[in-house]
């Protein structure tokens, strides 16, 4: 019997990543992608983490064949989530290089300029003019206190009004939420975002406060109703 | 710490990003394209003679020449009027070393046609190739950036702007480009002249090739 071919590395990205591109097709349409162009934004970024996949797993997984890395990611949780944390690092990029080009600006790409594009979406998204003052004591909450504050807020709330609310948040809120939403840990959002775990946490914080006046000022703060 | 999936993460995610997925037949495409695309490790294997027939078939005629015992006189002629060739070709006037590792672009292996924010057409194209900095061009962008804002078969026209960004090559995050910056290309097929860095930065020049009509 012929002995089984090895795993091409096209082959062990495509398998690995493939339970993951419909959370990555959201977190594009959660950043304010068309589906069209989500759509877009993915392709770009699979052809870009395959191409460079082998590099990937040699230096951070420790891996330098594809059947080995493709076992350990479907088979090691934790080199499977720290994979799926890479995946999205690259999606941020490929979903940055096309918000750029939508907004037709011509802007060093480095994460300072980044930040600064959220902050001015932030600026044009404000929910009020509250929303540039909240916050400043989040950084100090635990992420019980959090967790515990957004499962209260989000059972509460009714769907049309907790839409709205979502959908002005700024972009840097609106991408940290999305993220802990799809359930990656803080520290993995951190990473994913390229900025300091603090930072997450107070603009989960941030993103949970505004989201908590909006609900009041509008009278959404009741489910179903 | 790892988070389990709570009823609020997954009423923001719905949402959010709605319960939009990748149908069958996107995901079965998706899946060919990956199976067929190339990885660096693609691009390793490739020698970089496959980059420059040109520069290729010029070495092949010098061994004939060697091997018939033509003579050194011969050989030096030939290797002078190589030399010349090479000073005289656009994308030869750079470095010994950034020759070795910089392909030409219209001899780029890896080629994508992707769609890009382009008012006017909806294709473009992808070069990417590695050096010393990987450059990277980034394809036609909005329509607004070009100057004049046309384009024929996936290259840009005479006066046209291309943008071009650098990153780090062995980056397996790409991490964004440090910089972008526009290069005027003067000719229909932009050629790379030549890669430099400067402060940590990478940078890269284009022209037109010489092909007997605009030789200056």
């Amino acid at each position: 019997m012929a002995p089984k071919a090895p795993t091409t590395w096209q082959q062990c990205f495509a398998k690995a990543s493939e339970p993951h591109w419909d959370a990555l097709l959201r977190f594009a349409t959660a950043q304010g992608l068309s589906p069209e162009r989500g759509r877009d934004a993915l392709q770009n970024a699979l052809l870009r983490g395959l191409k460079y996949f082998s590099n990937y797993a040699a230096r951070h997984l420790g891996i330098t064949d594809a059947d080995s890395a493709l076992n350990e990611i479907q088979l090691n949780p934790e080199v499977e989530r720290r994979f799926r944390g890479w995946l999205f690092q690259v999606m941020r990029n490929s979903i940055y290089d096309l918000l750029s080009s939508v907004a037709k600006q011509e802007i060093s790409l480095d994460d300072a300029t980044w930040n600064t594009y959220c902050d001015q979406t932030a600026d044009n998204e404000g929910l009020g003019p509250a929303a540039g003052t909240l916050g400043e004591a989040a950084s100090n909450r635990t992420e019980a206190a959090l967790e515990a504050e957004a499962e209260e807020l989000f059972a509460r709330a009714s769907d049309d009004k907790l839409y709205k609310a979502l959908q002005g948040l700024p972009q840097r809120q609106r991408q940290i939420l999305f993220l802990i939403a799809e359930d990656h840990s803080y520290a993995e959002v951190a990473s994913i975002l390229g900025i300091p775990i603090g930072t997450v946490m107070s603009g989960l914080s941030r993103a949970l406060q505004k989201v908590r006046i909006y609900l009041k000022e509008n009278g959404g703060a009741t489910r179903g109703e | 710490m790892a988070q389990t999936s709570t009823p609020w993460r997954k009423r923001v995610r719905n949402l959010m990003a709605g319960e939009d997925s990748l149908s069958r037949e996107e995901r079965s495409e998706m899946m060919n394209l990956l199976l067929s695309a190339p990885t660096v490790d693609d691009a390793e294997r490739t020698s970089p003679t496959e980059f420059s027939p040109k520069q290729s078939r010029l070495s092949l005629c010098l061994d004939r020449v060697h091997k018939t015992g033509l003579g050194y006189i011969l050989s030096a002629a030939l290797t002078a009027a190589a030399l010349l060739l090479l000073v005289r070709t656009p994308e030869r006037g750079t470095t010994p070393t950034e020759l070795t590792s910089l392909p030409q672009i219209h001899n780029a292996s890896r080629e994508l046609t992707l769609p890009v924010m382009n008012q006017t057409t909806n294709t473009g194209r992808l070069f990417s190739w590695r050096g010393k900095h990987a450059v990277r061009f980034v394809g036609n962008g909005p329509s607004e950036s070009w100057s004049p804002p046309t384009e024929r078969n996936g290259h840009p026209l005479n006066g046209s702007l291309i943008m071009v960004s650098l990153t780090d090559d062995n980056d397996p995050l790409f991490t964004p480009q440090k910089q972008t910056t526009r290069y005027q290309i003067p000719g229909e097929e932009p050629v790379l002249l030549t890669t430099w860095s400067e402060n940590g930065m990478g940078y890269a020049l284009f022209s037109r090739p010489c092909n007997g009509d605009n030789c200056e």
